[in-house]
């Protein structure tokens, strides 16, 4: 757990930092850096090869290793809805389960400055916002390099099939109607962000 | 001649008439003079005898005239002077203007008609006026009334002022006769003709009558007052005759012309009917033995006058003679006329049978085929027993109709038909244009009749043009029959023609009334239903408005219900307050469904078509409302078994029907449920049935089934927006769905798709 959690807050690694994260060996981390395959610059003055957190993460989905060690178990959650009930419930369900940590947003305005700063795996997006509609905050989270692989989930009590079209036209994931059976979105969630299905996993991962 | 710009050529040729009554010669001085001394008081006998004696020629026959006037005397009037003193000045005065005046028109008629190449008018006429005929007529009537004012005091008109009115009352036709002789040969024909007085014809073809002309002359001749007024109204109703004229002169020179008309003496000119002298005498105030005194030396007294005039050397027997020879060739033309009448008045008779035949049977019918089929009838029976048909040009887009009859007048065939190229320049509103092209004629005829099958004809087709105008752009009938020839019966059958084309065309009008009626109401209907319609899409979009507000309202709450729900469900220890907290949680995703559907009624979208299996479709249907009691049977229509494919919006039809079989096994006594699939005429639609063997539903229910909310079941039970869920979500899908009483007893549910089927590519090739 102290192990894995040593690399949570890390920006930049070195090639033996990387090596230990992917589990490969250093001369292989080298040469994809050489090779222009994993991203990141020399030190200034010097040869050492340094990689952003970025690159490191985009080259170990790039090449399907597991990310737990870098991000550890526990998945940003941002739930945006204008509803305080409706967020206090997702905070609620999701906290009680423990894999995931949460936050909120009211607006999209509030919505599109906590995903670059929050960076979360996943978005539970209701489609009716105040300012604007969510496929628009769907384009915007698409539109970014760096979290174009954020999943998205709509959620609305409207079921238009024009609309729904729509939203997953503009890059959600999925979409379920309001009011839904919390175990079914749960469900939703745990399947786009790869966990293991069970709650017992979810369980296990706290307490391991 | 000047030529004018008169749009009417005979007020045109009136003028010209009257400037040429202008131009004739005046009287002779001695007339003049004669004519200025106003009376017998201002005489200078004298200078008067010098005057007349002046001029032998006048004073013979004036002498000649008063020894005639003058009986018992006669014999001592030898010279001017003596007749002045024995008969007076104004005897003496009458004779000279009537010698002259009669003179005066001779002698120019003579000289003119020794100019030869004369005209004036390119009217021809075989007939001239008689101008022999109409001086001895003339003189008849002079002497008449010289006789009458004689013989009668109480109408104080001198026998000599009497003499120059009867003969000088006609003046005017001898005078029109001498300036256009050809057209008045015209008028002369027209008047035997139409067996009517001359004044209408020449009025007709001159423009101006013999009295206008007459007045004319005597004005510009200065002629007495008494003269002027004769010649203007000597053939008035005396009964009517204006104030300041000297009716006594005209009352006595009326019944002098009524009495030698009756004794045909010479020829007046008219021919029209005229009342007996004896009648113009009581409204003279003359007494008839006066009349018949008159009558007796009547034709002694015109044979005098006549030789003193040279009109003619006839002793009065001869006259007499000649009198009733010509009373004799009036009546054989008057008996001839008669007949001709009489056989007309026959033929009259028998149109105006068919005319009224024709509407007893079924001319006011307003019907056009029974009006065709009475114009046969009352054809055949005027104008000979044969086939008939009829060709009518309505002016429908269908070209022209043929029609054939039974007997009885119904229609035995009909058929609509486009007239052959040849015929193409044949106009059925002008069929009688085409009268004298009998090639055309018997092209029309031999078509229409071969059109109609109505086999070889042995004798030659005929055509009869029916009628043509009135709204009726033209009628024609073919017939076999053998008719009289058509030229006599031309005029007969207008009366029938007329009858026919005003009847028919009453039934094509008649018939375009009420289909207009019927589109007028048509229309309403449609206008109805479409208010109906449109009332209802507007609460719908207003309802439409509210829950889509309200869904998402009430979804969020609903959520935090459920959700809740949920997570206390899977805390609480205790069974029956898990079993609450889940209970929680279904009644608010109930609630959720309705609102779902709310807004589904009231924006329902577009139907999302792709084709699928009908059986998978009812699978799902069946899915759908499963773990209600009872069984569903499904009836496929024979021949197709499960593979029949359907072209809708999958998951909306299937949640439609799911409606309907989810309310029919509510309504079931045990929950049986049949789904009956048939396709039907007339246009291979796909009709579903879902049959219940339940209790029925009232009118009532069956009325409000599909309005929103309404249920006759206690309130409570039941949410009553299934049935107008399915409603729109069928009308989706341009179909319809209605509740019908089942055949035995229940409910059946129908739902009728007109467009299931995919649509071909070869379709909507043709659609594009």
């Amino acid at each position: 757990m102290a192990g894995q959690a040593k690399w949570l807050d890390k920006k930049i690694f070195t090639t033996g930092e990387a090596a230990e994260v992917c589990k490969v060996s250093q001369q292989t981390i080298i040469r994809c850096f050489d090779a222009g395959r994993l991203g990141g610059f020399r030190v200034p003055g010097s040869k050492f090869r340094r990689i952003p957190r970025e690159e490191l993460l985009k080259f170990m989905r790039a090449n399907s290793i597991p990310t737990d060690a870098l991000e550890g178990s526990i998945r940003r959650v941002l739930v945006v809805d204008d509803d305080p009930d409706i967020v206090d419930l997702f905070e609620d369900i999701l906290g009680r389960d423990g894999r995931f940590e949460v936050r909120s947003a009211g607006t999209g305005y509030d919505a599109g400055l906590l995903t670059e700063s929050f960076q979360p795996h996943l978005i539970v997006l209701d489609y009716m916002l105040p300012d604007i509609n969510g496929n628009v905050v769907c384009e915007r989270v698409r539109s970014m390099p760096h979290t174009r692989h954020t999943k998205i989930i709509c959620v609305s009590g409207v079921v238009n099939k024009d609309e729904i079209d729509q939203l997953k036209g503009a890059g959600a994931d999925d979409f379920v109607k309001k009011p839904f059976d919390i175990r079914h979105i749960i469900a939703r969630m745990v399947e786009l962000l790869d966990l293991p299905a069970s709650m017992d996993g979810g369980n296990s991962a706290r307490s391991a | 001649m000047e030529s004018t710009a008169e749009t009417n050529p005979l007020h045109h040729q009136v003028e010209v008439i009257l400037q040429s009554v202008d131009c004739l010669p005046t009287l002779s001085p001695v007339a003049n003079r004669v004519l200025s001394i106003g009376s017998s008081d201002r005489a200078d006998f004298g200078e008067l005898t010098r005057l007349i004696e002046a001029d032998p020629a006048l004073t013979s026959k004036m002498i000649g005239l008063c020894r005639r006037a003058a009986l018992g005397l006669g014999d001592r009037i030898t010279t001017v002077k003596r007749a002045l003193v024995m008969l007076g000045f104004d005897a003496v005065r009458a004779a000279v203007l009537s010698v002259s005046v009669y003179e005066l028109i001779s002698n120019e008629a003579r000289e003119r008609d020794s100019q030869p190449g004369e005209t004036e008018d390119n009217t021809e006429s075989t007939r001239a006026f008689d101008r022999i005929g109409f001086w001895m007529y003339s003189v008849g009537v002079a002497s008449a009334a010289e006789l009458l004012a004689q013989e009668n005091r109480k109408l104080r008109v001198k026998a000599d002022e009497a003499f120059v009115a009867g003969l000088l009352h006609g003046l005017g036709k001898p005078i029109l006769d001498l300036l256009l002789p050809r057209a008045y040969g015209r008028v002369v024909e027209l008047t035997e003709q139409r067996r009517t007085d001359a004044a209408p014809v020449e009025r007709e073809v001159l423009g101006i009558d013999h009295h206008g002309a007459a007045r004319r002359i005597a004005e510009r001749w200065s002629l007495p007052a008494t003269l002027r007024d004769v010649v203007w109204l000597y053939d008035h109703p005396l009964e009517s005759l204006p104030e300041g004229v000297d009716r006594d002169a005209i009352k006595i020179v009326a019944v002098a012309r009524a009495l030698v008309r009756e004794m045909h003496l010479g020829e007046s000119g008219d021919h029209g009917p005229f009342a007996p002298a004896a009648e113009m005498c009581d409204a003279a105030g003359i007494s008839r033995s006066t009349l018949d005194k008159v009558a007796r030396r009547l034709h002694e007294a015109v044979a005098g006058r006549c030789k003193v005039l040279g009109l003619n050397e006839q002793a009065p027997p001869e006259m007499l003679l000649k009198s009733i020879t010509a009373a004799n060739r009036r009546l054989s033309q008057l008996t001839a006329d008669l007949d001709l009448k009489a056989k007309e008045g026959e033929r009259v008779v028998q149109v105006l049978d068919a005319v009224a035949e024709f509407w007893k049977v079924g001319g006011a019918s307003g019907d056009v085929l029974r009006t065709l089929g009475a114009m046969t009838q009352s054809a055949s029976r005027l104008l000979g027993e044969g086939q008939w048909i009829t060709l009518l040009d309505g002016g429908g887009p269908r070209g022209w109709m043929l029609c054939s009859f039974k007997p009885g007048g119904s229609v035995a065939h009909s058929v609509y038909a486009e007239p052959p190229p040849s015929l193409a320049e044949f106009d059925l509103s002008n069929a009688s244009a085409w009268a004298d092209r009998s090639g055309v004629r018997s092209t029309l005829a031999e078509w229409a009749w071969a059109k109609l099958g109505m086999g070889a004809s042995q004798t030659p087709l005929r055509v009869v043009v029916a009628c043509a105008g009135d709204g009726v752009r033209g009628c024609v009938m073919v017939t076999d029959a053998p008719m009289p020839s058509q030229t006599q019966d031309a005029i007969h059958l207008l009366p029938l023609r007329a009858g026919w084309s005003a009847a028919l065309s009453a039934a094509i009008h008649k018939g375009a009334t009420e289909r207009l009626a019927e589109s007028l109401a048509d229309s309403n209907r449609t206008l109805a239903a479409t208010q109906a319609k449109l009332t209802e899409v507007q609460a719908l979009a207003r309802l439409g408005e509210m829950t889509a507000g309200a869904a998402h309202e009430l979804n969020n709450p609903l959520t935090v219900i459920r959700g809740r729900a949920q997570m206390l469900a899977d805390r609480l220890e205790d069974d029956r307050d898990r079993t609450t907290a889940r209970l929680i949680a279904k009644a608010s995703g109930d609630l959720s469904d309705l609102v779902t559907a709310m807004h589904e009624i009231a924006r329902p979208g577009r139907a999302d078509r792709a084709e699928i299996l009908l059986s998978d479709l009812l699978k799902d249907v069946i899915e759908s409302v499963k773990g209600a009691e009872g069984h569903v049977e499904i009836v496929m229509p024979t021949g197709y078994g499960g593979g029949l494919d359907v072209f809708v919006d999958g998951p909306r039809m299937s949640r439609a029907l799911a409606e309907l079989l989810r309310n029919a096994r509510e309504w079931a006594e045990d929950g049986n449920v049949t789904l009956r699939v048939q396709i039907e005429p007339p246009d291979d639609r796909l009709v579903i049935r879902v049959e219940d063997d339940g209790p029925g539903l009232s009118s009532k229910a069956m009325r409000h089934a599909f309005d929103p909310f309404f249920s006759e079941r206690p309130a409570g039970r039941g949410r009553g927006l299934g049935l107008p869920l399915a409603k729109c979500l069928v009308e989706l899908h341009a179909g319809t769905v209605r509740l019908e009483p089942g055949g035995h007893g229940g409910t059946t549910a129908v739902v009728t798709l007109h467009e299931w089927r995919a649509v071909t590519e070869r379709e909507a090739g043709r659609a594009a």
